[in-house]
């Protein structure tokens, strides 16, 4: 009963969005303390409450295959399907990492192609620190570019298959989407034009 | 057959006509209902008090994060009630009773005056520095959820954003401060998998034992000895408890709730858990330690990206011209290039044959061992044996055996063995009475005739 998927939800990639993770990981999930405990009866207000305390991102772990709590909340949030609006809220939102990497990897896992791109790479200029709990249950540091190159060009992250995304070249090929225009590669650009040195503020600028 | 068995009647003992409540699922248990009926000398005032707040606090609780914050400025606005209710139960006065419509509104109340406890607790505290950084990330948060709110469908929104805003609106030092001591009420409880460490039981003898009957706190000795007034007659039985008795019980047990309420955040505002994370800790993930370094370092990745992008695209691209290429080729053409192409490959492959062919025969040459060529004696001596060897040991031709002979293949005659040795000895103990060697020249006789009979 508590593990049903709300009621106004519609299927993600044709399937229940619960199903976007393995039977095996999802089953260790429903088993976990932090699920029973913390997830129960849990609207998308209160994964944000969960979410601003969350202090690694990281999938199975250990031999137990212990979930981290970042995986919990990712299920949760594939259950109660919030729509649109609330995942750019809470991407968009400055204060709190973690929040911003688990409405990532949901954005990721459920939204189409070219949505993905335009929105994650965005993102590329995010360089805020993440702490990541690697399969042996260590942690690892990691930063938030590069957990978008994962999600936009592995197979597997956080022990969550990703759903296949077509190749960005095929997506410029088609015409669906510009090719990539890199913060760096304006600065150049800018710079030339210029024709001097580029200055601090205009790196602060592109990075920020 | 006829007759009805006779129904036995059981003798009456001690614990007969005592009401035994068995539980059975799915029915609620006996008395639920009696016991908790309105009492007649409640007040008017009181039930219109009770009933308004329960007015409130049904409005308050559609949603988890308004609840949260205006449930607590509720608190501090309406203290008289609650905090009237404790005071009339210390005096002995009548308690509220429940009824099933106020139940409800019963544990509420409990969970406000410990909250209020808990904030009175930590207020006392009063660390001021601590609160700030909770209200920073409080206001944060607050900031998110009213955004997360008003983008909700607007039949929900227009609620929420009514009681959002008198809780947002009143003072913000009020709810800062509120919302701070729940944050840290909150993050006692569920403080990720923080244990507190437990103390080891110690054994402490009778003597010495702090319990309910000379307790520090005299004011627990009151309730207590109250409560097991009201259990025991004088005699000591059990006493059958009414209404009103059982009423003030639960009173002393709700007071003892939000005592301990207080006292947890006490120890919780003085000893703060210890978080056993440390594995997590020595990475540390806080940003802006060294912008500089951290930019350049994103730089660097970008870099590193933009360079593998651009080499992938190659590939793909150089892929795509060898088909434009070969697509406005003829047949003709393209098979003389896949000739061309397999025929360099074989090439190469015998050459690199050879090549590794050359590498084993250096390889060979260099390992042969090095005949010491000055040494004369040694070698004269080395190719006698050799050429014995060789000679006993040579690949015979065919129906030719290296079986000499048995005398040949003796080798007890090479050298004295052992055996011999002791085979002599038995000779000796084994002979006839009077046959020793040194009288009878017979006795070595058998070494003659065997000698004679080998030749």
């Amino acid at each position: 009963m508590a593990n049903r998927t709300v009621n106004t939800a519609t299927t993600i990639h044709g399937t229940n969005p619960q199903n976007l993770i393995d039977k095996e990981y999802r089953q260790r999930i429903y088993d976990s303390l932090y699920w029973k405990e913390h997830c129960f009866a849990l609207t998308v207000t209160g994964v944000m409450d969960k979410a601003a305390n969350l202090t690694c991102i990281g999938g199975c772990f250990g031999d137990n295959k212990r979930p981290t709590e970042f995986m919990c909340l990712v299920l949760k949030l594939l259950q109660l399907q919030p729509d649109r609006q609330m995942v750019d809220v809470l991407i968009d939102q400055n204060d709190f990492k973690y929040m911003r990497a688990l409405a990532l990897m949901y954005f990721r896992l459920t939204e189409r192609p070219v949505d993905v791109y335009t929105k994650l790479e965005l993102l590329y200029s995010d360089y805020s620190k993440l702490r990541r709990r690697i399969y042996d249950g260590t942690y690892v540091l990691m930063h938030m570019d590069e957990l978008v190159d994962d999600l936009l060009r592995e197979q597997r992250v956080c022990s969550i298959a990703l759903p296949r995304i077509t190749d960005r070249r095929k997506l410029e090929d088609v015409g669906e989407l510009p090719p990539r225009i890199s913060p760096l590669d304006q600065n150049d650009s800018d710079s030339d034009s210029e024709s001097g040195s580029s200055s601090g503020s205009d790196n602060d600028e592109s990075g920020s | 057959m006829s007759r009805a068995p006779e129904k036995k009647v059981s003798k009456p003992v001690a614990t007969s006509g005592v009401k035994v409540h068995r539980y059975f699922p799915g029915k609620a248990p006996e008395g639920h209902m009696d016991e908790f009926s309105e009492s007649e000398s409640e007040s008017e005032a009181e039930t219109e008090a009770k009933t308004e707040h329960t007015v409130q606090l049904a409005a308050g609780t559609s949603f988890r994060a308004s609840a949260r914050l205006t449930a607590a400025t509720e608190v501090l606005s309406a203290p008289m009630r609650i905090g009237g209710g404790i005071g009339n139960a210390q005096q002995g006065n009548e308690g509220f009773s429940d009824s099933d419509a106020e139940s409800d509104g019963e544990t509420k109340q409990l969970m406000q005056a410990r909250l209020l406890a808990r904030q009175r607790a930590n207020e006392e505290a009063s660390s001021d520095s601590g609160s700030d950084s909770d209200s920073g990330s409080d206001m944060a948060r607050a900031r998110l959820r009213a955004s997360m709110q008003i983008r909700k469908p607007e039949g929900i929104g227009a609620r929420a954003g009514a009681t959002e805003s008198p809780g947002s609106g009143s003072s913000s030092g009020n709810s800062s401060g509120s919302s701070s001591s729940e944050e840290s009420g909150s993050s006692s409880e569920d403080g990720g998998y923080a244990v507190r460490p437990m103390l080891k039981p110690m054994f402490v003898p009778k003597s010495q034992r702090q319990t309910q009957q000379n307790p520090q706190n005299p004011q627990q000795a009151q309730q207590s000895s109250r409560a097991a007034a009201m259990l025991e007659d004088e005699n000591g039985e059990a006493r059958d408890l009414g209404a009103e008795a059982s009423a003030q019980m639960k009173e002393a047990r709700r007071e003892e709730s939000v005592r301990m309420a207080a006292e947890e955040a006490r120890r919780a505002r003085e000893q703060p858990e210890i978080d056993n994370d440390e594995h997590a800790n020595l990475v540390d993930d806080t940003d802006d330690v060294d912008p500089e370094a951290e930019f350049e370092a994103w730089k660097l990745r970008e870099l590193l990206r933009i360079k593998r992008d651009k080499e992938e695209g190659e590939v793909v691209d150089l892929e795509e011209q060898e088909r434009e290429r070969r697509r406005n080729m003829s047949e003709a053409e393209k098979y003389a290039e896949d000739i061309e192409v397999v025929r360099k490959q074989r090439e190469e492959k015998i050459e690199r044959a050879r090549e590794l062919r050359m590498e084993y025969l250096e390889e060979q040459n260099a390992m042969r061992l090095d005949v010491a060529q000055n040494d004369t004696e040694v070698n004269a001596i080395m190719s006698q044996q050799m050429f014995e060897y060789a000679m006993i040991n040579a690949e015979g031709r065919r129906s030719h055996t290296k079986w000499k002979g048995h005398s040949k293949e003796d080798t007890s005659r090479a050298e004295p063995s052992l055996w011999e040795e002791s085979r002599r000895a038995t000779q000796r103990s084994d002979a006839r009475p009077g046959t020793s060697s040194a009288r009878n020249p017979r006795s070595g006789g058998r070494e003659q005739q065997r000698r004679s009979a080998d030749d």
